[in-house]
């Protein structure tokens, strides 16, 4: 077979592409049978999924030419992205402070796009190629997580890619590969993790929203859900409020019934919950709540989870 | 004498005289048989808990182990562990005061059996990771202790029931599916403990199980166990899930 067939030129382009991404490529030693993929995404700072790293504090990492300490600086659990700082000696530090990776602003992935999926092992740099096989729009997760865009990959994974680079064919990393319900692949996008990376330069850790309450379902009958103008047959009640929290300081009581956030209908715990985690601490919601048979209007400023 | 009781004054086998037949601290258990040393006998009771060390002698005379030795001090357990031949070891009493036998024991490379005096997995789960080969309640039948102490002798490990659910719910992404039916079917609905809330807490704000240990002055592996329990409860496989669901019920704060 002629040396230049398209077949060859195929072959090395797709793993000249690879090549590219794998000095990217992290390993990540959770114990002694669980190794992860992750994405060396500044010098000292490495992407991977945060269901993976549960509640681990300290990792060691396997790059290309080094063996690292890593210590886990933000789990993120819902969008599934965790954030590990390498701990690398002071005059690397200060080296390499300024010198992130530009990368193209994201563009939407389009379904049927080739992709790859670059990880890596303690055997070493692994590779997949696959199909975007779902690209959707900006979604939340089911735990309140906003995440830039939906993506579903076609590809033969297995959990060592957890947390491993999806790179297009012109070898940018647009996501990162993460296992999602149904045995589906989700890929969570670029700017979703650019928006993580951010918060955590901004306060050095990554905080989580929190206003102080706990929310019981109630069950409504027909005449009460008709007299309240509810669509819904449940509606979400206050069965405790945390001492010193923002929902104490703007006077939420015990019973309260929650009716709208924001003007948006709250429609049931689940709903509250994702709203709220979705929300910045800092700012301010508006809650609309029933108290005693009367509604009342009540903001609150979002703040964020006790640590300790 | 005579029942293992108490010893009385004057009449029990735990005279003074007789420690002469071993390091000081050790009394022989059966009566003095003079057989030399690096004879086998069949267990080693190691206890500095003297009402627990009657009770349990008692049930092991009754499962039919009338060979013990008993060491009440580790010092006199890591002196027997050197002398004799044997390895089958069984320490006990209240968490944590049995730590110092089990460190011996698994030093010297025994099989150490933790008879516990109240039901915490925590100290069950902290025997467990210090190298214990059974982790039991104390009050178990005569007859289940002999078959685990038999099964320590064969080199398998033995737990309480109640563990089960914690290892393979600790362990859900290996044995999948098998690991919800067997530890979560009968088992929803039960609610958290104040501890359980607060180390989910603590989960939710995204503190790793060391950061938990720090806050709350446990270990880590304390941690790990609440959280097995949590997981269990909740039927949740990650941590995510069981925030999710802790919500969800009502039983932690959004």
């Amino acid at each position: 077979m002629a040396t230049n067939s398209l077949l060859k030129q195929y072959s090395d382009e797709r793993a000249a592409l690879v090549q590219n991404a794998v000095s990217k490529a992290a390993a990540i030693v959770l114990g002694r049978r669980r190794v992860l993929s992750g994405i060396r995404w500044r010098d000292d700072l490495i992407v991977t999924a945060a269901e993976a790293i549960g509640g681990a504090e300290r990792v060691d990492i396997r790059l290309d030419a080094d063996d690292l300490e890593a210590q886990v600086i933000a789990t993120d659990l819902t969008t599934d992205i965790a954030l590990l700082r390498v701990n690398s000696n002071p005059a690397n530090t200060t080296a390499n402070a300024t010198s992130g990776t530009p990368r193209p602003a994201p563009s939407l992935l389009r379904v049927g796009e080739t992709i790859a999926v670059v990880g890596r092992t303690l055997r070493g740099p692994t590779a997949i190629w696959g199909t975007i096989q779902l690209a959707g729009p900006a979604w939340s997760s089911r735990r309140g997580g906003k995440i830039d865009q939906r993506i579903e990959l076609d590809v033969g994974f297995d959990p060592s890619f957890e947390g491993a680079a999806v790179i297009d064919t012109s070898g940018n990393i647009v996501a990162m590969a993460v296992p999602g319900p149904y045995h589906r692949v989700l890929g969570i996008p670029t700017a979703t993790i650019e928006t993580v990376v951010a918060k955590v330069d901004q306060f050095g850790h990554l905080p989580k929203p929190y206003i102080g309450i706990r929310l019981q379902p109630l069950w409504l009958d027909d005449e009460t859900r008709s007299r309240l103008g509810r669509k819904t047959r449940t509606i979400a009640a206050v069965g405790g409020v945390d001492a010193g929290s923002p929902a104490e300081n703007a006077h939420i009581e015990l019973g309260d019934l929650l009716l709208t956030l924001d003007g948006h209908a709250a429609d049931s715990v689940n709903d509250m919950a994702r709203r709220i985690a979705s929300a910045t601490p800092g700012q301010t919601i508006t809650l609309e709540v029933l108290r005693g048979g009367k509604p009342l209007t009540v903001t609150v400023q979002i703040g964020e989870r006790p640590r300790h | 004498m005579i029942s293992h009781g108490r010893p009385t004054a004057g009449i029990s086998r735990d005279e003074p005289s007789e420690r002469l037949q071993g390091p000081p601290g050790v009394k022989p258990l059966a009566e003095p048989t003079g057989r030399p040393h690096g004879r086998a006998v069949s267990a080693i009771l190691a206890t500095a808990d003297e009402p627990f060390r009657n009770r349990v002698r008692e049930r092991l005379l009754a499962a039919g182990y009338d060979d013990l030795e008993v060491a009440e001090l580790p010092a006199a357990l890591a002196d027997l562990l050197r002398e004799t031949k044997q390895t089958l070891v069984i320490v006990g009493g209240t968490w944590p005061d049995p730590q110092a036998f089990l460190r011996v024991a698994v030093n010297a490379g025994a099989l150490p059996l933790v008879l516990l005096e109240s039901s915490a997995f925590e100290a069950e789960g902290e025997a467990l990771a210090m190298g214990a080969r059974a982790a039991l309640q104390s009050d178990i039948p005569a007859s289940s202790l002999a078959a685990a102490l038999a099964a320590v002798d064969a080199g398998l490990i033995v737990l309480e029931p109640s563990a089960r659910a914690l290892l393979l719910s600790a362990n859900r992404d290996r044995f999948g599916p098998a690991a919800d039916a067997l530890t979560h079917a009968p088992r929803k609905g039960r609610p958290l403990t104040s501890r359980e809330r607060q180390i989910l807490g603590l989960v939710a704000s995204g503190t790793s199980n060391k950061g938990i240990a720090r806050a709350l002055s446990v270990s880590a592996n304390t941690v790990k166990f609440h959280l097995a329990a949590v997981f269990d409860k909740l039927n949740a496989a990650t941590r995510a899930e069981a925030v999710a669901e802790a919500i969800r019920r009502g039983e932690l704060s959004l």
